[in-house]
């Protein structure tokens, strides 16, 4: 089946591409182009997270591993754990939308969401991309099923952002049949309730390897819970390997490959991240809209006054672009995997492909799951910061997103030194498009026509945020040269133009694919470019001032003002708009609803 | 055996109505298959799994948008669909009609509908469904179980719980008490893709509705909402009390 | 003719056959009001009804002692035809509605069921009922000239007897077919509490009381207080805490008192389906986001342990000193 389910003309792109190229609509897969058997699977989804996630939250959180086991069994049941196992294994390979959209669907508490994420994103991926067929054979169904859950260990104390410094050692035993393990390992998510570990470990202290470790191995150990302040229902625990024997067949992957193991996983950690945040954005917006249109104030439901309108409409906006980032780079991503048996290398190609667009999705993500957290707060007021309520909660949950699959800074980092690395290797045509925007801009301006169609502005804009991070990555590159990744305020800035761009730009692609059925989706990504765009020359103006001074300074700011120029929408007006259709609907929704 | 599980499709109970032009506004909602007839569709299921040989059969009546909650059946389990497709609302007793059509033309030995239709309201599908075919009717059934051809069970009667058995062929209604339904497996929906479902129109059943509809309005009853913190319980007791004996006449 | 058919139990007329009569009375087509009494044994049923009707017929068989919605449905159906009815009552009970879909099928006749209103238009009967869980209310109209409506109770109030001398009785003759359907055993609730649809108050309880116990002590006993009715949600049902005669909602009963007390309900749509009718409800939930605050006249958000019993207390102590006063 793999990629068979998804339907949609996707031109092959390359990574990085959206900050130099134009696409058009039909070139990237939207939440729209979702089949009915997968809209179905969404619903599945959706309906057991608000009964059986939801409905037994309490036990959650209070850390009744058995609950949580028992519910991810029933999604085992109901094949949720299998959409990435092959179909060899009694999978059924759905591809990477349909995952990133199961992530999305079953994310209404961070807890549950972690231990959902950790065992079928980073803790079953290695084993099936690169598990030996007696591997997959042994422990995939088991996996598949619910019966046992999975746990990545990678991170050390010392040893976070900077995976590579680990210090868990492997020795092969005398005998040659074992591996010995020694180290510890901190903040393993599912480690409580895991029964299968993938460990990482330096073999000699020197290469990098992945284990497949059976909880109950003699020499590991799973320490004490962690107090955390949120994802309070999640298990996370040390690991501590005191001489533990992994049999040399547990070697996952080559010895001295690891990396590669561990970073593809995280990038699709990352996307996944990015799935449940805005999954989990949406039930927060869900909860801020019922509570405020049920609580009176002034003798008005709280949902009637514009300030409340607008953190709505934000949240809103914020979803509606996360969809389209998350969706758009899925589908990418299954563009790019060849059909039928893949071999490791191919699906470390395909991913690593749209690695900047994962970091990208991941801070980005977390961040806005972080304002839409913060923002319906603002509507339950005083009980939002008492237990019983949900937004509590959510708060208190959404605040790991920002450190753990790479801290946001890292992601940042990465981001553009990817994309700079990328264009080194001249796999992307960075430097000629940085040519092209300054031969413009000196040429003065242009007087063009914004191109037509209900969206004909806000595809001016974004061709425009486009020109002012590529005039922004030359202004820096000139000023900073190979210094560049030296200025880290530098390099977090021009991540988020990139940012900007990307979720700008399939934001405006989604509303644009489906324009006519959807005016709503116009709305939205019409609300969140404008905004976005504001970001921009904010984020231009402070980066040019941070690499210019002088006559370059003001040159260079009158090249900022004039790919600024624009004429703005009326975000208030579009904002209550937009804010009516939600409340209406009890619910963020991309639907005309009335009420 | 051939079982027939009746179902609709309607607002979520989560959803809020909306009305406009007297009609309930649907644009935009979710719409599901009416729980009191999923627990119909699941009953059958469980039936054949308990070893009955039986062919399920879902059928509904309604627009083409039915077919989704069709297909939700499907997943579930049920073996093909028949689709009676019309824009029309046809009364509940007109619908009997043509689902007693479709029983007689499918030997029918079982037929499940819910006990009450979410959008209408009404109770009359399947007793009238049995009427037609004259058979007996179990309705608000709380337990069934098969033997043979003679259906065992129990069902909540006015002023308790009835135990009951019958000789097949007849009608069930189904309600919460009788089953947890089935969410449909990733493997069952893959499936369903490649079952029949069975276009039929409502002309080719010579429909007579016996009920028009001159539409509905929403009852905006305005209610106080006068909510008060409860920490002080004996003041909030004391406020309720005289709240009830002034604007109630209780204990007046 | 307009047939009503009486509802009776244990040789008594049932309350809601006198709001039949009433909407027989007022609906506006012309014929005698006539009462239709079926079962065994029911010469005293006959005569209690009398009085308020036009003619009583009354079909006294021992075939009939047991309730069968096929059986009575043939022979409310043959009555209505042989005597021309062209409008037949019934109490839009459970089995009232279930019968009353049979009578229609067997006349070809349109249905209007569990109505509020109905009154003859220039010939047609049109009818307002409420429909989308109770939501909205529908105004719908019968295509046919003979309409079998079943009309929910509560709504009209009792009608008086008619002054005039009693309506004369006859007997019916029928020919009953066999019930298909054994009876193998009957576990009935028992009550002597005032019944939920005649109750002007509902004490109601949910989850929220915490168990059987709780229930008994709280919601039960604000109701002995108040000469109440008591109500449960389908969780309390389902839990065993108490009978499903006394739950209210989508899959039980549906009641319009002058007063609903919800104790510890949180307001799922399938619950207020049975209860939004009521004239004034008020709430008592720890959770201030419980739905039922929304659709409440008069709630506080406090703990049903402490708040009921200070309650209770309160109007028992108020009780003492009118007695004593």
């Amino acid at each position: 089946m793999s990629t068979a389910t998804v339907s949609h003309s996707s031109r092959k792109v390359s990574g990085g591409a959206f900050l130099v190229e134009d696409l058009l609509p039909g070139e990237i897969f939207t939440p729209e182009d979702l089949s009915d058997e997968q809209k179905q699977m969404a619903e599945i989804t959706a309906d057991f997270a608000d009964k059986h996630v939801l409905g037994n939250i309490q036990e959650i959180e209070a850390k009744n591993f058995d609950l949580s086991r028992k519910l991810m069994r029933d999604l085992g049941e109901l094949g949720l754990l299998s959409v990435d196992v092959p179909e060899a294994y009694g999978g059924m390979e759905l591809g990477h939308v349909t995952s990133a959209m199961l992530t999305d669907k079953i994310a209404v508490s961070g807890s549950f969401s972690v231990t959902f994420s950790a065992h079928v994103g980073i803790g079953m991926l290695p084993l099936i991309w690169y598990g030996s067929p007696e591997q997959k054979q042994k422990y995939l169904p088991k996996l598949a099923s619910g019966e046992w859950i999975a746990a990545y260990a990678l991170s050390e104390a010392s040893a976070g952002s900077d995976a590579m410094n680990i210090h868990t050692r492997a020795a092969l035993s005398p005998d040659g049949k074992h591996y010995v393990l020694n180290g510890e390992k901190m903040w393993i998510s599912n480690a409580g309730m895991a029964g299968l570990f993938t460990i990482f470990a330096k073999v000699d202290g020197e290469k990098f390897t992945a284990f497949l470790v059976e909880a109950g191995t003699p020499g590991l150990t799973v320490g004490p819970e962690e107090h955390k302040l949120g994802i309070r229902g999640s298990s996370t625990c040390p690991l501590a390997l005191v001489d533990c024997l992994v049999p040399v067949e547990n070697v996952l992957g080559e010895i001295g490959k690891g990396h590669h193991i561990a970073f593809n996983v995280l990038d699709v950690g990352r996307y996944k991240l990015a799935a449940s945040a805005v999954g989990g954005a949406r039930t927060v917006l869900r909860d801020g809209i019922r509570y405020g249109r049920d609580r009176i104030a002034f003798g008005k439901p709280v949902t009637s006054f514009g300030l409340i309108q607008e953190k709505i409409a934000d949240t809103a906006a914020d979803v509606y672009a996360g969809e389209a980032a998350v969706y758009r780079t899925v589908g990418a991503i299954d563009a790019a995997m060849p059909e039928g048996e893949k071999s490791p290398q191919q699906i470390q190609r395909a991913i690593e492909e749209f690695a900047v667009e994962c970091s990208i999705l991941k801070f980005w993500g977390s961040e806005m799951l972080e304002r839409a957290v913060d923002k319906m707060f603002q509507i339950f007021g005083g009980y939002g910061f008492v237990e019983e309520f949900p937004v509590e909660r959510a708060y208190r949950d959404s605040r790991i997103n920002k450190i753990f699959e790479g801290t946001n800074e890292i992601n940042r980092l990465i981001t553009t030194g990817w994309m700079v690395k990328r264009a080194m290797q001249g796999r992307l045509a960075l430097l000629p498009a940085i040519k092209k925007v300054m031969d413009e801009v000196m040429a003065g301006p242009s007087l063009q026509a914004p191109p037509s169609g209900a969206l004909g502005a806000e595809r001016s804009l974004v061709r425009n945020a486009k020109k002012l991070g590529l005039f922004c990555s030359g202004a820096a590159s000139q000023r900073f040269g190979t210094e560049l990744s030296e200025q880290q305020e530098v390099v977090g800035m021009l991540a988020d133009m990139l940012a900007e761009i990307m979720v700008s730009e399939s934001a405006l692609l989604r509303a644009e694919k489906s324009a006519e059925q959807m005016p709503m989706g116009v709305r939205l990504a019409k609300y969140f470019i404008a905004n976005s765009f504001r970001r921009m020359v904010m984020l231009a103006e402070k980066l040019v001032a941070a690499v210019a001074e002088g006559d370059t300074l003001r040159t260079q700011m009158a090249i900022v003002r004039r790919l600024a120029k624009h004429e703005p929408v009326n975000t208030v007006a579009l904002g209550r708009e937009i804010t009516a259709t939600m409340v209406a609907a009890g619910r963020y929704t991309v639907e005309e609803v009335r009420g | 055996m051939r079982i027939l599980a009746i179902i609709r499709q309607v607002l979520d109970a989560e959803e809020s109505v909306y009305v406009d032009n007297r009609t309930v506004d649907l644009k935009g909602r979710k719409l599901v298959m009416d729980t009191m007839d999923e627990y119909g569709v699941e009953e059958a299921l469980r039936i054949r799994e308990r070893g009955a040989e039986a062919e399920i059969v879902v059928v509904g009546i309604g627009p083409a948008r039915f077919e989704e909650a069709l297909r939700s059946a499907l997943s579930m389990g049920a073996d093909r669909a028949i689709h009676v497709e019309t824009d029309q609302e046809v009364d509940p007793i007109a619908l009997s009609g043509v689902v007693a059509a479709i029983a007689r033309k499918e030997e029918a030995q079982m037929i499940f509908c819910g006990g009450q239709q979410a959008d209408w309201d009404s109770q009359a599908l399947g007793a009238a469904v049995a009427e037609h075919l004259d058979w007996p009717a179990l309705t608000w059934t709380r337990k069934l179980e098969l033997k043979g051809t003679t259906l065992a069970g129990q069902r909540d009667a006015e002023d308790g719980v009835e135990s009951f058995e019958v000789d097949l062929p007849a009608v069930v209604t189904t309600q919460q008490d009788l089953n947890e339904p089935r969410y449909p497996t990733l493997p069952n929906i893959m499936k369903a893709k490649r079952k029949e479902i069975r276009r039929e129109t409502l002309e080719s059943f010579g429909v007579a509705l016996k009920v028009r509809s001159h539409g509905v309005e929403a009852q905006n009853r305005e209610r106080l909402r006068e909510v008060i913190d409860g920490r002080d319980a004996a003041a909030a007791a004391s406020q309720l009390v005289a709240m009830l004996r002034e604007k109630a006449g209780v204990m007046a | 003719m307009i047939l009503v058919v009486v509802a009776h139990a244990d040789g008594r007329v049932g309350r809601s056959t006198f709001g039949l009569i009433a909407a027989a009375r007022q609906i506006g087509r012309s014929g005698p009001v006539t009462a239709l009494v079926l079962g065994s044994g029911v010469a005293g049923v006959a005569t209690e009804i009398a009085p308020y009707v036009d003619q009583v017929l009354v079909a006294d068989r021992e075939e009939l002692a047991q309730y069968d919605p096929q059986v009575w449905a043939a022979a409310v159906a043959q009555i209505a035809h042989e005597g021309e009815a062209d409008t037949i009552l019934l109490t839009a009970s459970r089995s009232g509605r279930e019968s009353s879909a049979r009578v229609a099928v067997k006349l070809d006749a349109a249905l209007l069921e569990d109505v509020v209103s109905v009154v003859d238009r220039q010939g047609a009967l049109v009818a307002e009922r409420y429909s989308c869980l109770a939501r909205v209310t529908e105004r719908i109209e019968a295509l046919s000239p003979v309409v079998v409506v079943s009309v929910k109770p509560g709504i009209f109030a009792a009608a008086e007897p008619t002054g005039a001398e009693p309506g004369e009785q006859y007997d019916v003759e029928l020919a009953v077919p066999p019930a298909r359907v054994r009876v193998t055993g009957k576990v009935r609730y028992a009550t002597d509490r005032i019944a939920l649809a005649d109750a002007d108050v509902v004490v109601s309880g949910g989850r929220g009381v915490g168990d059987a116990a709780g229930f008994e002590r709280l919601v039960v006993g604000l109701a002995d207080q108040l000469g109440a009715a008591v109500g449960a949600t389908r969780a309390v049902v389902d839990a065993g805490w108490r009978p499903y005669s006394e739950q209210v909602g989508q899959t039980g009963k549906t009641v319009q008192p002058k007063v609903y007390i919800a104790v510890g309900i949180s307001g799922a749509v399938q619950h207020l389906s049975g209860m939004n009718k009521s004239r004034l409800i008020v709430a008592i939930n720890k959770d201030s986001e419980a739905p039922i605050f929304r659709v409440c006249d008069f709630g506080i958000v406090g703990n049903v342990e402490s708040v009921v019993p200070a309650m209770i207390e309160q109007i028992a102590a108020a009780r003492l000193s009118r007695a004593g006063s």
